[in-house]
């Protein structure tokens, strides 16, 4: 009751953050644009892209932009100096975590959005599979955007965090995407078996729901 | 100017620590110092298990039928792996209890054995794409046990860097356990995901086991030394850490004893 | 600190440089087929399993039993120099350490009667 009224607060706030400075969401979506098209650039062959590649591109770009938005994800606490104020609610930490959690994987989702039939468009691919491929999707955005907000949550006050949050966050987030890029390519391919790996990013999911909150309230109390 | 003299009797930093009586601290320096027996007989054992270990292995050991010489490199191998997953392992576990009950030995363990295990991990990293080229013909393949040790790997270095990064706090003990922590269910789920990817990494414990008498007592001299060896340089590095905690301990007390005569 | 790290470095590259002279050697030697052409469950690269020869292995195994280093004695004396090196050295980081504790104990004690015992700061 009293974590989903704090939860509710915080992330009322984030969103009206986000709507009145539209420029994170519009620098993330063009670097995520970008991204595609740069590796459009890098797998060109014979003129055209190759549409082998088009899990591979998307799920990468996911991650990438992921990492952009993590990386701002604090920020309007950490420029007010709002952090210890927001962390120590009546419900402790677990709002704080849940809020900004969502407000990751809101980021990412608009992104996918975007992205998707952009990859599917730049790689002259069609859309077939279209359940199992948002499923992968779906399981992969709340995975990312949960280990991606402890990890954020964790290197707010620590020097060079630019570089150790990629470096902390894509090796665990690792089996998501070999899962993801393996599901959607036999998505893609109209073919059989995706279960057992949609199975595993299930697991991660819900090991890391439960985890990451815990380790969250754990590393930063006071 | 002349250089300070750091001795045991003179402070070159605060005078009035310099000051400070004498009568109890000139037994302090007498105190015999306390030579780690034990240590240094762990040190000697890994020691000898090594050389013995080497030398089965130069001149006891026959060469294997197909892959000849180079499967040498597999007791080494092999022995700097099990190190290094002891080593991860346990200092995810440590890191664990660490944050469910702080103790400061739990966090001086768990830092030492992840920096030991991360040398164990270089050297696998190392010597295992060496092998790969004589037996695979290639130095590296996208296969379940390689890819693991490569992530895990990352992960341990980036958990250390953190430590380094983040200031000498509370939070920065925290955050690195949290991330130790984490590490284990993630180095798992790495472990299922990369052995559905496909593999072709021999199963030497699992399969048929080595069936040459003087190779399984090559193999299991070369895993006692590497592992004791492990042991002795974590040991190494947790007094090191220990005695760094009692630097900081120090410091604070006298930082707290001048804080309270300003205020007097 | 710094000898520990020394140590640490010396002991990698001891490790290291243990693992590539046998490679080297080997070089010479007829290359086996590399087996990752064939990852079927009668996997050649099964290490250490010499004693089941695979009717895939139907060559001349007597060029395997004359596979020799040369200076193979010294080699192996180097190695056991080397470890006996990097464990020499870690065996006196572990006594400097003990003096350093010796050190610490001395200025704790210092600092108590500075202090007087005066303070809940440990």
């Amino acid at each position: 009751m009293t974590v989903a009224r704090i939860t509710w607060l915080l992330l009322k706030k984030d969103l009206r953050i986000a709507a009145r400075s539209r420029e994170m969401l519009g620098f993330t979506l063009l670097f995520a644009v970008l991204c595609v098209i740069v590796f459009a650039f890098g797998f060109l062959q014979e003129g055209a892209a190759t549409a082998g590649y088009v899990p591979g591109v998307l799920w990468v770009t996911l991650l990438f932009s992921s990492s952009v938005s993590l990386l701002r994800l604090f920020a309007p606490e950490e420029e007010g100096g709002t952090l210890d104020l927001v962390s120590s609610t009546a419900a402790g930490t677990l709002p704080l975590f849940i809020s900004k959690a969502t407000m990751q994987l809101l980021f990412t989702g608009l992104v996918t959005v975007v992205v998707l039939p952009l990859v599917l468009l730049f790689f002259n691919t069609e859309l077939k599979g279209f359940g199992q491929t948002a499923a992968a999707l779906g399981l992969g955005l709340v995975g990312m955007a949960t280990v991606g907000t402890l990890c954020s949550a964790l290197l707010v006050h620590v020097r060079l965090r630019e570089v150790l949050l990629p470096l902390v966050l894509y090796p665990t987030v690792a089996p998501l995407l070999i899962s993801g890029v393996k599901v959607t390519s036999i998505a893609l391919a109209e073919g059989e078996g995706t279960g057992d790996w949609l199975t595993l990013m299930l697991i991660f999911d819900l090991l890391f729901v439960v985890a990451s909150p815990w380790l969250h309230g754990r590393a930063l109390q006071r | 100017m002349t250089t300070p003299t750091i001795s045991p009797t003179t402070s070159p930093e605060s005078p009035e620590l310099a000051a400070a009586p004498r009568a109890p601290v000139a037994m302090a320096t007498r105190v015999p110092v306390r030579t780690p027996a034990a240590l240094l007989v762990l040190l000697g054992v890994s020691l000898a298990l090594i050389e013995v270990a080497l030398w089965w292995i130069a001149a006891r050991t026959p060469s294997d039928i197909v892959l000849g010489l180079s499967q040498k490199i597999f007791y080494f191998h092999v022995g700097s792996a099990f190190a290094m997953l002891l080593c991860l392992t346990s200092a995810s576990f440590l890191s664990l209890a660490d944050l469910l009950r702080p103790d400061d030995r739990a966090d001086a363990l768990a830092q030492s054995l992840l920096e030991v295990g991360v040398i164990f991990a270089l050297c696998i990293l190392t010597s295992g794409p060496l092998w790969a080229r004589k037996a695979w013909g290639m130095y590296w393949t996208w296969e379940p046990r390689l890819t693991l040790t490569l992530l895990v790997t990352l992960l341990a270095v980036s958990v250390i860097a953190l430590r380094a990064m983040s200031a000498d706090s509370g939070t920065g003990r925290r955050v690195g356990a949290a991330m130790a922590v984490m590490g284990a269910p993630a180095s798992y789920l790495i472990h299922v995901a990369v052995k559905w990817w496909g593999g072709t990494h021999p199963q030497v414990i699992q399969g048929g086991g080595i069936q040459n008498a003087d190779m399984r007592i090559a193999f299991w001299l070369a895993v006692f030394g590497l592992l004791t060896f492990a042991a002795a340089l974590t040991a190494t590095r947790y007094r090191d850490l220990r005695l760094k905690q009692r630097g900081r301990a120090i410091r604070l007390n006298l930082s707290a004893h001048q804080l309270r005569q300003r205020r007097a | 600190m710094s000898h520990l790290r020394a140590a640490l470095l010396r002991l990698t590259a001891a490790t290291l440089l243990s693992f590539g002279p046998v490679c080297a050697a080997e070089a010479s030697a007829p290359a086996a087929p590399p087996a990752a052409a064939a990852p079927t469950s009668a996997n050649p690269t099964a290490a250490g399993a010499s004693a089941p020869v695979s009717t895939s292995a139907k060559r001349d195994l007597s060029r395997y039993k004359e596979e020799r280093v040369p200076g193979g004695t010294f080699m192996l004396a180097a190695y056991m120099v080397m470890w006996a090196l990097v464990a020499g050295f870690v065996g006196r980081t572990l006594l400097r350490q003990a003096k350093v504790e010796a050190e610490l104990t001395d200025l704790s004690e210092r600092v108590d009667v500075l202090t007087g015992h005066d303070g809940d700061a440990t």
